[in-house]
């Protein structure tokens, strides 16, 4: 109740700014004590109640987004409300719904505290949106340590087994390292954007006006480049991708397939905000911003190369479908990298809100297939993750047609096959970039889609034309799981089909104003 | 014109493949499941004629009839709407798509009678249909695409629709992969065209004009010329994207050098083979061509290249189809070529020939395929040439259909071919454009010349091991073929049903008389009646004119009118005269006299062949080609001092082998297994140790603090300046 | 002679390698843990430096936020290792390489 009496008083203090993060936020402290104190086997009261919160919580930012006439901006710059932040948001929203609703059977096959899973889901999606909606460096580090810390205890949820903890520990390890960086990066970044009179700041669209009046530019290059690795490391760019494979692998597959589309969404989220907004194009090449500018897109355009090629070489050779998917999440992401990068080179507003807009429409439609080919693979690959490699799905295509199918239909929008979700994405990312000029990189870009086919394809060709010799029980389809399926292939084809209101919704406002100095 | 009448030959299909998976699964019942499909392509079918065939109609009209259904993707400039739009040329297609679908839909309920799938069957070759048909009917690139993207999944369901063949799986991916080889040329197309206009100041990659979008082609019709030079083609300019769309047509259409996947494509349901791989989706990469032709004209280099690797594929191919026993397999090859001589008439800038003999492909190849699909299926599933023979007497009905089939495809006077094929040849021989140097054309005319002789030679083969001679299909007759018995020989061959015989009577006709829409000046004004060709007068408007095209062989600069202007005629099939949108160009009385000579050298090119074909292969057709190629220093037979024997050697022995087997294949597969060794290397980075990937994330950070370090030097530099 | 601002600055970036060669270097995974604190206080450090030196709160409240999430980390990260231990008897990271290639 004082938080609502200081924001009598002090109107920065905007409690409906941060309603999204709020209902949720609360919300898993509810599940937390729901799960303390009901029976157990409650998972349905714990699972009902996670989801109406999410879909709250996507409420309030859609009137956030539709209805607010306020102010877009609360708590000193820390909260910013644009449809970068927005359209993020029912992102994680959906991701969020799609979990639970395929992690409803894993929890039944492995007899899973659903509470806790639950709570931590709800923990690591408010963290998410903290990353969204974040104006200041600290809040990022904030939100980013909130995702991860629930992140790393869900990938080891499967307590027993030797290959959840260690997927568990690697990410752990590596996280922690990571967010030293991106730590250390910040604390840069406040010491070299103080000018005479200042002191320094970590507020994005401040440190924007700083860059040319830094006193010690060479820190802030040095800043610059450490937010990168950390951020590069959350989106798994190449070289940062190493730990993809092995924790995507090792964890449960529901888990899985949340981290490859929530928190990759979410590391974009705050890593276009930071840099774009952050570091933006300069008017003066020869200028501390102007360097800035011109070193951290240069890496990027390099990286997202990389991150693709790589991505989608390893996958061809995987043997095991989970690291399959995992190698070809961090393909997307040099994918999406590549709307990002035309969001960085974009000169007027207009053609920045469209790029942004391009890769948050990418992380939308990989995050819908990506769910819906995980949500196979968690019924096939039953308790304990036991059948994952490709040779399970010898010949499954006739017997079981309505996992056959619907993975097919996931694999080939993952490939980018007209019509679907993963095609309009593509288009989209890539002529933002041709726009831009960055037609070196569309060429690598559609290149790899057509490497890409390679292991798609194979899987497919497995279920189809491949005899089984061992015996195939089908598995049961819950009904949790039917809808997450029905979710996700009308969203393939939804998206495929009538982008137009969903990309009208998330670019309809500019993002937060910036002058082009 | 608006209407919405054009979504429903699109979306018709789309119904019935929907239908037949949902309730003709459950049903199970071959008549409902074929009734289903047959009239929801009857549907399109109809639609279409009305749509074109009406007064307004979209092959009478001036403006394009379109369909604005929904705007597809708008992201800042960029626009593609889901739009149907139906010109001329689109309105032709539409036509002969619908139409000879219609009918091997009709084949297939019978072909395919008995089969466990055949609800399958029917809902995959459906959706084919609806995926065809945007690719005709898309009102821009990228809906084409769609369209492009959708035929090539179909190709594979269906390629692949016999699970239990073990050649099908491999065959369906090999056309799958190369197909993608050729779609990110395609996708990187679109994308430079999208530059290209951005650059021009309108954003487009639409076809027509609309609110708010200017037509692409127009835009680039108002840019200059690129050069004729090699650095063109990565100049990032008309030349780039010319090539870059062509790449994508050399994979739809199996061009050289993707094209391996065709052949192997056989392994799938005949029927298929004929609609998909022999009349429509092959056809896709030329009307693109012929689509996007204001890019061609304005890329000379990317016109060269068309042409000359249209004219290798053409020759390439039908040596090729001499040496093989396999009916389809002969069948595929013989695509091939045609397809290369239609792409060699893009090349020369005759996108109206081509588009011409497309069609008249599309009956007689449909109609050939057919035909063998009843011959297969009268033999019991023989493909095997050398185990056929005197199946005259057993199936008189394909056989006399078939006839008419190769007659077309050998190109004698009224059947089909004659005419088009014919055009294409003299449009090469008077070539003048800047993509073909001085005396090319020439070069061109002899390939596509030897080419058709080529063609008689072995389509006479064909038709003759197939048809006359002895009955090998009989045990005792087989000699000299592989040793694994089929246990079926004491079946007899006996003549397919009459849902078979119908679509094959009719597509018998269409390429006996259906040239006739497209009669050369040259040759209608002997008759004196009405002199213009139909054909070139509907589709010229919507094509792009080559420079220096119409000025012909040269001297005829002033055009001038030798008879009456045309009048519309009545009782002609299909396609009647519109009214010309700008001035005919009527040939001079040289040319005519010129073409005139060419004609009857084509025709006599054919007639060669047959009877080359007809004494070589008549009475020993099994014997001599085996033996040849068991014993190459066999020399006693007249012929062998001929040249065919040679070629013959060459086809099978050096260029099927070291081409399609050797140095292709070798080719993609090295590349392939690049990838996957460059791909194991990579793998063992990941060698599982954390500390590996710690001293990894480390290195990667070094490297980028080092490189912002580097720019950081230059600020200081700048500061301290 | 009055302490410089660079001093501290050199100092932090100091404990930050010995953090991130520790991370490297050392096998067991409570040492490593400790390792990345090390790395955590070191930016703290140059954080507190920078708000000294400016004069301004706020870097000395990102040192707090920083501190919270530290305590948060550690608490999960020595669940972790508890799980990893009860299931493998052992807290040398290299034997943690069931998940590879």
């Amino acid at each position: 109740m004082s938080l609502i009496a200081l924001q009598a008083t002090n109107p920065d203090i905007n409690l409906t700014l941060i309603a999204p993060e709020l209902i949720i936020g609360i919300a898993g402290v509810l599940v937390m004590m729901i799960d303390a104190f009901a029976r157990r086997g409650q998972r349905w009261l714990t699972g009902g109640l996670s989801i109406v919160a999410l879909i709250a919580a996507g409420g309030a930012s859609i009137w956030l987004g539709a209805g607010w006439r306020g102010a877009r901006s609360a708590f000193n710059g820390m909260i910013v409300l644009d449809d970068l932040r927005l359209s993020f948001t029912l992102i994680f929203v959906v991701v969020s719904i799609l979990t639970i609703l395929i992690a409803a059977a894993w929890i039944d096959i492995e007899k899973l505290p659903a509470g806790e899973f639950h709570a931590l889901l709800l923990f690591a999606t408010c963290g998410m949106m903290l990353m969204a909606s974040a104006g200041d460096l600290v809040i990022v580090f904030l939100g980013l340590e909130i995702l991860s810390i629930a992140t790393y205890v869900m990938a080891g949820f499967r307590r027993t087994d030797v290959r959840s903890n260690e997927s568990s520990l690697k990410y752990f390890i590596l996280g922690s390292f990571a967010s030293a960086f991106l730590l250390y990066g910040i604390a840069l970044i406040y010491g070299a954007t103080a000018t005479a009179t200042l002191p320094g700041t970590t507020n994005i669209a401040t440190i924007a006006g700083r860059l040319n009046h830094s006193l010690y530019p060479p820190l802030l290059l040095a800043g610059a480049a450490m937010l990168l690795v950390g951020f590069g490391f959350k989106i798994a760019t190449a070289p940062f991708h190493v730990w993809t494979p092995d924790v995507y692998e090792g964890a449960p597959t529901p888990v899985t397939a949340f981290m490859a589309a929530g928190p990759k969404a979410a590391g974009f989220a705050s890593f276009m905000r930071v840099f774009v907004f952050g570091f933006p194009i300069a008017t003066a090449a020869a200028s501390t911003a102007g360097y800035t500018h011109k070193s951290w897109l240069g890496t990027l355009a390099i990286m997202a190369a990389l991150t693709m090629s790589v991505g989608n070489i390893v996958a061809i050779v995987q043997n095991n479908v989970k690291r399959m998917l995992a190698y070809s999440s961090i393909a997307h992401a040099g994918y999406a990298l590549v709307g990002f990068v035309a969001a960085g080179a974009a000169t007027d507003a207009e053609q920045r809100s469209a790029a942004l807009t391009s890769v948050a429409f990418y992380l939308l439609t990989y995050a819908v297939m990506n769910m819906g080919a995980f949500a196979i693979v968690t019924l096939i690959a039953r308790g304990n993750d036991r059948r994952t490699a490709v040779e399970d799905y010898n010949g499954i295509g006739f017997l079981s047609p309505v996992l056959a199918f619907s993975l097919s239909l996931f694999l080939l929008s993952l490939l980018g096959m007209p019509l679907t979700a993963g095609f309009m994405g593509k288009v989209m990312v890539f002529t933002t970039a041709v726009r831009q000029g960055y037609l070196w990189l569309v060429v690598i870009g559609v290149l790899n889609t057509a490497v890409s086919a390679y292991y798609y394809l194979r899987l497919i060709i497995v279920m189809f034309f491949r005899e089984r010799n061992t015996p195939w029980d089908a598995p049961r389809l819950p009904v949790s799981v039917a809808l997450a399926l029905v979710i996700t292939i009308a969203g393939v084809f939804y998206l495929g089909l009538f982008p137009g209101r969903v990309l009208n919704a998330f670019g309809a406002h500019p993002s937060i104003s910036l002058s082009i100095r | 014109m608006q209407t919405n009448l054009l979504s429903l030959i699109i979306f018709a299909p789309l119904a019935g493949a929907l239908i037949n998976w949902l309730i003709g699964r459950r049903v199970r019942n071959e008549r409902f499941i074929g009734v289903v499909a047959c009239a929801s392509v009857g549907v399109s079918t109809i639609v279409a004629l009305y749509l074109t065939l009406r007064s307004d109609g979209a092959l009478r009209a001036t403006q394009p009839v379109m369909d604005h259904l929904w705007t597809w993707v708008q992201v800042g400039a960029f626009r593609a709407d889901f739009g149907l739009a139906m010109d001329r040329l689109s309105g032709i297609y539409a036509l002969f798509v619908t139409f000879v679908g219609f009918l091997i839909h009709v084949f297939a309920t019978g072909y395919m009678h008995g089969d466990r799938g055949y609800y399958r069957f029917f809902a995959y070759l459906n959706l084919f249909m609806f995926a065809m048909l945007t690719l005709v009917l898309a009102d821009n690139l990228l809906l084409m695409f769609v369209g492009w993207e959708g035929v090539g999944l179909c190709s594979y369901l269906l390629i692949g629709f016999y699970l239990d063949k073990e050649e099908a799986a491999p065959a369906a991916k090999k056309a799958f992969i190369a197909n993608r080889v050729g779609d990110w040329g395609f996708v990187l197309g679109i994308l430079l065209l999208f530059w290209l206009t951005s650059h021009a100041g309108k954003p487009s990659i639409s076809f027509f004009d609309k609110t708010g979008v200017t037509s692409a082609l127009a835009t680039v019709a108002s840019l200059p010329m690129d050069g004729f030079t090699w650095h063109a083609i990565f100049a990032g300019g008309l030349t780039s994207v010319a090539i870059l769309l062509f790449i994508g047509a050399t994979g739809k259409s199996a061009q050289i050098p993707l094209f391996v996947w065709l052949p192997d494509a056989m392994a799938g349901p005949t029927p298929v083979s004929a609609l998909i791989h022999a009349a429509t989706m092959v056809t896709a990469g030329v009307y693109m061509v012929v689509r996007c032709s204001a890019i061609f004209t304005h890329a000379p280099f990317a016109m060269f290249i068309v042409a000359i690797i249209g004219a290798a594929t053409a020759l390439f191919a039908a040596t090729i189809g001499l040496a093989q026993n396999d009916i389809k397999k002969v069948l595929a090859y013989s695509t091939i070529s045609q397809l290369g001589y239609m792409f060699m008439a893009c090349g020369v800038g005759a996108f109206v020939a081509a588009i011409f003999h497309v069609m008249m492909h599309a009956f007689f190849k449909a109609q050939l395929f057919l035909g063998s699909g009843s011959v297969i299926h009268g033999m019991h599933h023989e493909q095997d040439m050398r185990r056929m023979g005197g199946l005259r007497k057993y199936m008189p009905v394909t056989w006399l259909t078939m006839c008419a089939g190769w007659l077309a495809i050998c190109g004698i006077p009224i059947w089909a071919g004659f005419f088009s094929k014919d055009e294409i040849l003299w449009k090469t021989w008077s070539a003048g454009s800047p993509g073909i140097p001085p005396g090319l054309n020439k070069a061109l005319w002899f390939i596509g010349a030897v080419t058709a002789l080529l063609t008689a030679i072995y389509m006479t083969r064909l038709m003759v091991m197939t048809f006359w001679g002895g009955e090998r299909f009989r045990a005792e007759h087989v000699e000299h073929v592989d040793e694994h018995d089929h246990g079926h020989l004491a079946h007899t061959p006996h003549e397919s049903p009459l849902s078979m015989t119908i679509p094959l009577i009719v597509l018998a006709l269409l390429s006996t008389v259906g040239g006739l829409v497209g009669v050369p000046y040259a040759l209608s004004s002997l008759t004196g009646g009405h002199p213009e060709n139909y054909f070139e007068r509907t589709l010229q408007p919507v094509v792009s004119e080559v420079p220096g095209q119409s000025a012909g062989s040269g001297e005829a600069t002033t055009l001038h009118w030798l008879s009456p202007p045309p009048q519309p005629v009545d009782g002609k099939p299909a396609v009647t005269v519109v009214k010309a949108d700008h001035g005919e160009t009527i040939p001079s009385a040289e040319e005519i006299s010129q073409e005139r000579i060419f004609t009857l050298i084509s025709v006599l090119i054919a007639l060669t062949g047959i009877s080359i074909g007809w004494f070589m292969f008549k009475n020993q057709p099994l014997r001599r080609l085996p033996r040849l190629l068991e014993n190459r220093y066999y020399v006693d037979e007249i012929y062998d001092a001929t040249i065919i024997r040679p070629i013959l050697v060459i086809s099978r022995e050096g260029l099927w082998k070291v081409f399609d087997i050797g140095v292709i294949d070798g080719l993609l597969h090295s590349l392939g297994r690049t990838v996957v060794n460059f791909g194991q290397t990579l793998r063992y980075m990941q060698i599982g140790f954390v500390r590996v990937y710690a001293a990894i994330i480390l290195a990667g950070a070094i490297v980028i603090i080092g490189y912002f370090a580097y720019n950081g030097v230059h600020v200081l530099q700048f500061l301290t300046r | 002679m009055t302490p410089q601002l660079s001093w501290y600055l050199a100092l932090s970036a100091m404990l930050f390698t010995i953090g991130v060669v520790g991370v490297l270097i050392k096998r067991n995974v409570i040492s490593m843990f400790m390792c990345i604190e090390l790395m955590l206080n070191a930016v703290n450090l140059t954080f507190v430096a920078f708000s000294s030196f400016f004069h301004d709160v706020s870097g000395q409240l990102f040192v707090f936020i920083v501190m919270t999430v530290a305590a948060a980390e550690a608490a999960v990260g020595l669940g972790i290792i508890i799980t990893i231990f009860r299931n493998r008897e052992s807290l040398d990271v290299d034997d943690a390489s069931v998940l590879k290639l």
